[in-house]
């Protein structure tokens, strides 16, 4: 294994961070706040150490499959620490655990937060709390190999994106990658457009928009979304936060024509079918209750079931007080998450379809023994190695967030937040119930469980597979 | 060898600039911090002296008028005298201390009450049915006391409240001095770590082959056949040894 190529690749992933960074101090020390040096600061360690690994590297050279599986998994850990380095110089609510599970929580697209005053936060801190999720949202790792596409058909690709995320989208690899980041900007910029025009500030509009497509949920406000108390902003974020949760390639492919577009997606269908069906469901169980009238109702289960469907975490409305049923119902969509291909992380949707197919294949076995029964979808047959590694998959995810569970149980945190808290965790959704509720926050969760749950963020978003690969590598 | 003294350079420029910003933040952050130190010792310590100094003031003021009634009335007068100087002293030292508008508002207060109560305190030596009137002192003089104690009070805890936020504020700045050090120190451990791992796969290795080399070669087992990977500067010195190897081993064999 070649450590200057790998110092290389990490280097230019923490150029982006130099980046955003950068623009962050410009906005601190435009407005005079606080944090002005700190933000400048942390984005001069990251230019150092980005270009520092240049000046030696002369020539590039095709990476290796361990090399790659280095970069991905060493690239978050990297990011995620010099993204805590503008909160730690800061201070404030910010302690190094804290600074580093929000850092973790933005990069990871999590949103889950320890902040409990997010409003007095300087706002060079509160647009990097966002940028953080943005350039999570892609995948630093794929952000740079959309730049260098020298190493696109390398193994760093196999291991960010997993097999599943090219399932159902047959384009080559460059070609997937360039799509990703064309859907991924064209949606930042026509959701700050649109919230724009119904009424939200500029940076705000920004703010949301890094965090809808990104399904992050970082809000500037401490009462979320709720805090505009507008329809339009509410349904323009629904819209964003939908698309998001889908494979960017089918929408690429949708708008440009192609066969593979969101219409002829067997799992698009069955996606937005659930979703639908639980905000009905979710309404009339509040409607019948008496909590609000069926509109008001109908309202908020679609934004609450838009918004951790898509595993966003955004909140119009304090969750944690509504019945046991719609917590159960809108806790089991944050497990299924959003598409592959999209920035949802976790369990990916995809593969609870596959999983369902797999018991559809099984029973249609047990009826005819003789029979040699397939898995198709959208037309496709699916090989049998990636069903066994979607059943793997599955039973590591359970198993993961029942131990996380299990070790907040012991620090006596309740067992609805330890639950909840541990599912939305490595779902990378945000919010859960109990403690740490949409208007909620995880500053109450005490430092271990906090670098417990941050753990199950990155395996969430490093698909467990990849980590575990790493874990075993030998040379 | 120009560009390898030039990465070597620029590496350590790099370092230099790492801490050298580090150490700048922290000057300034620390100046910030000195600032505010003086803030809150200094001048805080004396608005508090004064406000202290407003309520024995008062407290004079109310015994000197007690002792009016009782019939000392030069004893009594003194004491009002001298109550009174001290209240104009330390009221207009802790109009210099005080920061916010509410504190200001407050000492208005004080200052209005004061002088409402200074309209009626000869009022004892002036009408003889006042004189040893306690019901009199109780309703129009120790009630309006107690009001002003009160008022000093309060001020005192807006004060005191002032001050804890200044401390929390000299806390964080003190955290904003201390953690560009100590991230400085991490960064610089690691940048030392990576340079070394640099110096030692581009050049230590390599020279150490080249030397294993020269000393196989000596014994004439090989000749010279080291790649220095992506170092150019090396690769031109292999070369060049090898072009001298070459030319050597012509002349002693010229049929070679």
């Amino acid at each position: 294994m070649r450590f200057e190529v790998i110092f290389k690749h990490l280097g230019i992933v923490l150029l982006f961070n130099a980046i955003f960074l950068f623009l962050a101090a410009l906005i601190s020390i435009y407005l005079k706040e606080t944090s002005a040096l700190a933000l400048s600061y942390s984005a001069l360690i990251c230019f150092i150490f980005s270009v520092f690994p240049l000046v030696f590297s002369d020539k590039s050279t095709a990476i290796e499959f361990t090399e790659g599986l280095f970069i991905v998994v060493f690239g978050w850990l990297v990011t995620c620490l010099s993204g805590a380095l503008p909160y730690m110089m800061w201070g404030g609510e910010f302690s190094i655990i804290n600074a580093w599970f929000e850092s973790v929580s933005g990069f990871t697209t999590t949103g889950s937060t320890i902040l409990t005053e997010i409003e007095s936060l300087p706002k060079g801190i509160l647009f990097w709390r966002s940028s953080t999720q943005w350039i999570g949202g892609l995948g630093i790792i794929i952000f740079v190999l959309a730049i260098l596409p020298k190493t696109s058909s390398s193994s760093i690709y196999n291991a960010e994106v997993s097999s599943i995320t090219k399932m159902n989208f047959p384009f080559n690899n460059k070609k997937l990658l360039q799509a990703l980041i064309l859907v991924y900007v064209g949606l930042t910029l026509a959701q700050s457009v649109s919230l724009t025009f119904a009424g939200m500030s500029l940076y705000d509009a920004i703010n949301h928009s890094f965090t809808t497509i990104s399904t992050g949920g970082f809000s500037t406000k401490n009462n979320s979304i709720a805090w505009y108390q507008n329809l339009w902003i509410e349904l323009i974020i629904v819209v964003f936060m939908v698309l998001s949760a889908l494979h960017f390639g089918l929408i690429y492919g949708t708008f440009t024509r192609k066969h593979n577009n969101l219409f002829r997606s067997d799992i698009v269908r069955a996606l937005l079918f659930i979703w639908l069906a639980s905000t009905l469901i979710i309404a009339g169980k509040l409607t019948w209750e008496g909590s609000y009238s069926f509109w008001t109702a109908l309202r908020h289960a679609l934004f609450q079931v838009a918004s951790l469907g898509s595993n966003t975490g955004f909140a119009t409305v304090d969750t944690v007080q509504w019945p046991f049923f719609t917590q159960l119902l809108l806790l089991y969509l944050i497990f299924q998450t959003g598409m592959s291909g999209s920035t949802s992380g976790g369990l990916k949707f995809d593969r609870i379809f596959i999983f369902f197919k797999i018991v559809q294949k099984q029973i249609r076995s047990l009826q005819h023994p003789r029979g040699i029964f397939t898995i198709k979808i959208s037309g496709q047959r699916i090989d049998e190695k990636l069903e066994q590694q979607t059943m793997v998959f599955l039973i590591l995810y359970i198993m993961i967030f029942s131990i996380s569970s299990l070790i907040l149980s012991v620090m006596n945190v309740d067992g609805m937040t330890a639950f909840s808290a541990s599912i939305t965790a490595i779902s990378n959704c945000g919010p859960g119930f109990g403690e740490v509720g949409s208007m909620g926050n995880f500053a109450g969760i005490p430092d271990l469980g906090k670098f417990v749950l941050s753990i199950n963020m990155l395996l969430g978003r490093l698909e467990v597979m990849n980590v575990l690969a790493l874990l075993v590598l030998r040379r | 060898m120009r560009k390898l003294k030039l990465k070597i350079n620029v590496s350590f420029i790099l370092l230099s600039i790492l801490l050298s910003v580090a150490g700048v933040i922290a000057i300034y952050e620390l100046r910030i911090l000195d600032r505010s130190f003086n803030t809150l010792i200094l001048d805080n310590y004396k608005t508090v002296e004064s406000l202290s100094q407003l309520m024995r003031a008062i407290e004079l003021e109310d015994s000197g008028i007690l002792l009016t009634m009782s019939g000392d009335y030069d004893e009594g007068k003194k004491m009002i005298r001298s109550g009174n100087n001290m209240f104009n002293s330390s009221y207009t030292l802790a109009r210099k201390g005080i920061k916010t508008t509410e504190e200001t508002d407050k000492l208005n207060e004080i200052a209005l009450l004061h002088g409402d109560l200074r309209k009626i305190w000869d009022k004892p030596y002036l009408d003889a049915e006042i004189m040893n009137n306690m019901e009199w002192y109780r309703i129009e003089m120790h009630s309006r006391f107690l009001v002003i104690k009160q008022k000093v009070h309060e001020i005192t805890e807006m004060h005191q409240e002032f001050l804890y936020k200044e401390a929390s504020l000299i806390k964080a700045n003190s955290r904003r001095a201390i953690m560009p050090g100590i991230v400085s120190i991490f960064a610089s451990l690691l940048f030392a770590f990576i340079l070394n791992f640099y110096i030692n796969h581009y050049f230590v290795v390599p020279i150490t082959r080249i030397n294993q080399e020269l000393k196989s070669f000596k014994t004439g087992q090989s000749i010279m056949d080291i790649e220095a990977g992506q170092n150019k500067e090396l690769q031109e010195l292999i070369q060049s040894i090898n072009d001298l190897i070459r030319r050597l081993i012509r002349k002693q064999n010229p049929l070679k």
